[in-house]
């Protein structure tokens, strides 16, 4: 370490990088690698691909990941379709002033999604729709309700910039206005899209209260299962899931981060 | 000044190890001479499972926690302090003292959990006698405590027979059951009742999606067993008896009661593969016919009217109960079908940990002689709507408060006589005996009652009713509060104990997994084809568009060049 004159310590700005650096190596790396030391070892702790074998081998293992890309999908699929006309008129300044109404669309956020859950249940059931006689569209509805904030705020910030000049021209150049929103308007706010998937569909996959309590444990989605191969001493398995929903995870990402830097590259050519 | 310190201490830890060698029987020390350190007593329990006191109430005794860190002070354990720790599941109790044994001293596990932690040698026995115990012996009751003690399992390390006597200290016993609303939607509460006595109800079509089963493996497997092995079935070319027949031919009296209990027993505990597929499949079925599937939210969801049967553990339905009665004027009854149900039963038991020493052992063994003492019992009783292991004269008294006609709510006074069969008929009275429970542990004035043990009910089994056709149709296994935390003798023929699954556990677990993981509905599947094949086509269409364009980009901008 390099010292001044008065032997103080010189402050680095990387310095500031290790409270996180710790953080990171305690718990998401080291948590991480004992996750993939359970996938990959037996109950002696050797070596093992039992996990792996018994994974691809269960049916019902691969249905449940089946109906949890089905959940996720289709929330995000209503998400966007409900929040991407929403966010359009909230970025419009003459509608939303002083950002009001945006904070009023995001404040569901603020309160405990558990509570939030439990309330959603009983308002379902008020309304006729429960587990017992919907399950997929009670759980559908409590996904939906606790995403859409997720797609609505990086699409309204997308939104935000978007060029109004261009739209104008595209309509001066005697687009329809079909043809504005698809020429113009579509391919710029393709960043927004790609991030607000992302931010629904990963969480999705993984949640486990809300299909379980709107779907009265009807549905099982991996999350479910992950839990339930640990309650049940089923470390292994268990710790197998897990890392295919890394995988899963990391996949996701890696292929909207490739698109979405050619979109946002090539965006114009459309 | 430090050295010699440290020496000093060093000098006496040596002399107190050295001591401790040469008298390893410490037990007989008083306890004064071994408590006076400071101690910490470690619980693990399931969550509401102990006297908690109820902060609105100012003159609400203290939490039972607290009482016993009191009692021992008394005694001479000047310093003892208790940690109560919770947890949800009798499956995350072993997970951590599989982790970490010595985090606690005592646990309290379900039957079947004590049976898989003495397999995999997680247990140090403790000593469950007269000297060490003395209220626990005397109050337990005896058939409650015969029960626990003759189950046993195999230590998968030392191949020793272990028998729980030595291992497990009984603390809440209790059955499974239908908890119902009579009355739910309209319904004919006669026929409902009537109807509740068999399991099948629950796949009937005229009760579909308002009943609730357990998200849990064990619950569900039984209720699964009980419906698809009730009539007699082939294997191996022979006819096995089914539940229904094992029951005739005990009320025909071709079996006696410990022969019905034995077969009824081995049938309940039957977890081959084949009768795994077979339970499964019934599950299936049941899974379409009830509204759904939960561990915790059923016992609230009956009292605001969500659903209208809940299978439910005996002390979660007398909670239930009193819900409904307190909120809503509600009188939901429970039956415990007439096939048969299971029977289980709480107990702590003490982790395996070689660093525990012999005080922490004296203390815990302590606690839960503590617990056996009647006073303290009612306090537990009266908290959680479980049944204790305790019996005794506190617990008789209670019980006469509670539920005996006899007693007199404003006068607070017990009316010590017995009724004629016709005064009962008058009243609408049925005699129920407990002496089963009660037998043994009364002392004084009761023991020599004979009857002592003799209740007088007006909500007690059985229902009679006469149905439109004039047939008189009878359920002889339903009941209110009453029934759920004292079920007579009859009910305990028709229950057995489910055993740990041992070498099937993996095998039940997959049954479950399937169970749980439903392919999707023919309409899901068709969207999800129509979405994935749609964006697909899409994708495809915007690149073969933008190539093109690109093409056609480029030609023009050659043709500019050559130009």
């Amino acid at each position: 370490m390099k010292k001044n004159k008065k032997g103080f310590v010189l402050f680095k700005r990387k310095y500031l990088c290790i409270p996180y650096g710790l953080f990171l190596v305690l718990f998401i790396i080291i948590p991480i690698l004992i996750i993939a030391y359970y996938a990959f070892s037996d109950d002696t702790g050797a070596l093992s691909l039992n996990a792996l074998v018994g994974f691809f081998t269960s049916w019902s293992k691969v249905n449940v990941l089946f109906t949890s890309v089905f959940i996720a999908l289709q929330t995000t699929l209503l998400c966007l379709l409900i929040g991407y006309p929403l966010a359009y008129f909230l970025a419009d300044k003459k509608v939303n002033k002083n950002a009001v109404l945006i904070t009023l669309f995001v404040a569901p956020m603020w309160i405990n999604f558990v509570l939030r859950t439990g309330a959603t249940r009983d308002l379902l059931t008020w309304m006729g729709i429960n587990g017992g006689n919907a399950p997929y569209l009670a759980t559908l509805i409590g996904m939906v309700q606790n995403y859409l904030p997720f797609v609505i705020l990086p699409l309204y910030t997308t939104m935000l910039k978007l060029d109004k000049s261009q739209i104008e021209a595209a309509a001066d150049l005697g687009a329809n206005p079909f043809q504005v929103f698809y020429k113009s308007i579509l391919p710029q706010s393709v960043p927004g899209i790609v991030s607000a998937f992302t931010m629904t569909f990963m969480p999705t996959m993984s949640s486990y209260v809300i299909s379980d309590t709107l779907s009265e444990g009807k549905i099982t989605l991996f999350g479910n299962y992950i839990y339930l191969d640990f309650a049940n001493n089923l470390w292994h398995d268990g710790s197998f899931m897990a890392m295919i929903m890394l995988v899963i995870i990391g996949l996701t990402m890696f292929l909207t981060r490739n698109s979405g830097k050619e979109e946002r590259e090539g965006g114009a050519s459309w | 000044m430090t050295n010699l310190f440290l020496s000093l201490s060093m000098f006496i830890s040596l002399v107190g190890v050295t001591g401790f060698k040469e008298a390893p029987k410490v037990r007989n020390l008083s306890p004064r001479q071994i408590g006076s350190g400071s101690q910490t007593l470690r619980l693990l329990n399931v969550e509401d499972y102990i006297y908690e006191k109820d902060e609105s109430d100012p003159e609400a005794a203290e939490n039972l926690t607290k009482q016993f860190e009191e009692y021992a002070k008394e005694l001479g354990y000047t310093n003892c302090s208790v940690e109560y720790y919770t947890t949800d599941t009798p499956e995350s109790m072993f997970n951590e003292v599989k982790l970490s044994p010595g985090n606690y001293d005592l646990i309290c596990p379900s039957d079947y959990m004590i049976q898989k932690l003495i397999v995999n040698d997680m247990l140090s026995p403790m000593h469950i006698d007269e000297e060490h115990m003395p209220n626990y012996i005397a109050n337990a009751s005896r058939t409650i405590k015969g029960l626990l003690d003759a189950i046993s399992a195999v230590n998968g390390k030392t191949n020793e027979t272990c028998y729980l006597k030595d291992y497990a200290v009984g603390y809440m016993w209790g059955t499974l059951g239908l908890l119902f609303d009579p009355e739910y939607g309209d319904r004919d509460a006669d026929q409902t009742i009537y109807d509740m006595q068999d399991w099948s109800v629950l796949w009937n079509a005229d009760y579909k999606g308002i009943s609730s089963i357990k998200d849990s493996v064990r619950d569900t497997y039984a209720i699964g067993l009980l419906y698809t092995l009730n009539d007699d079935f082939e294997e191996n070319g022979q006819t096995v008896e089914g539940f229904e027949t094992l029951l005739n031919k005990y009320q025909e009296g071709i079996y006696s009661a410990e022969e019905y209990n034995q077969k009824f027993s081995d049938l309940f505990n039957r977890c081959d593969n084949a009768t795994l597929d077979k339970v499964r499949k019934s599950l299936t079925k049941l899974k379409g016919n009830v509204f759904g599937m939960e561990v915790d939210s059923g016992k609230q969801d009956i009292v605001t009217g969500k659903i209208g049967i809940n299978f439910a553990w005996s002390g979660d339905a007398v909670y239930s109960m009193d819900q409904a009665e307190e909120e809503r004027e509600l009188e939901l009854c429970y039956s415990i079908p007439r096939t048969g149900s299971n029977i289980w039963m709480d107990a702590w038991c003490m982790p395996k940990y070689a660093q525990r020493s012999e005080a922490q052992v004296e203390l815990a063994e302590l606690f839960l002689d503590f617990l056996s003492i009647p006073e303290y019992t009612a306090q537990n009783m009266d908290y959680t709507g479980y049944t204790p292991f305790t019996a005794g004269n506190d617990i008789l008294e209670l019980t006469r408060e509670w539920y005996d006609y006899r007693y007199d709510e404003e006068t607070e006074e017990f009316d010590d006589r017995q009724y004629s069969e016709e005064e009962m008929e008058e009243l609408g009275l049925q005699k129920v005996d407990l002496s089963y429970f009660f037998s043994g542990t009364l002392t004084d004035d009761y023991a020599e009652d004979e009857n002592a043990c003799i209740f007088y009910s007006d909500s007690y089994l059985p229902y009679t009713y006469e149905s439109e056709s004039g047939e008189i149709l009878t359920n002889e296994c339903v009941g209110r509060q009453f029934f759920c935390q004292f079920p007579d003798e009859e009910v305990l023929t028709r229950c057995a104990v489910m055993r740990d699954f041992g070498s099937q556990n993996d095998t039940v677990l997959k049954m479950w997994e399937k169970f749980k993981s439903d392919a999707l509905p023919v309409w899901a599947i068709v969207l999800f084809v129509v979405e994935i094949v749609g964006g697909a086509l899409l994708i495809t269409y915007f690149f073969a568009i933008n190539r093109i364009k690109k093409n056609l980009r480029n030609k023009r901008n050659e043709s500019l060049g050559k130009k």
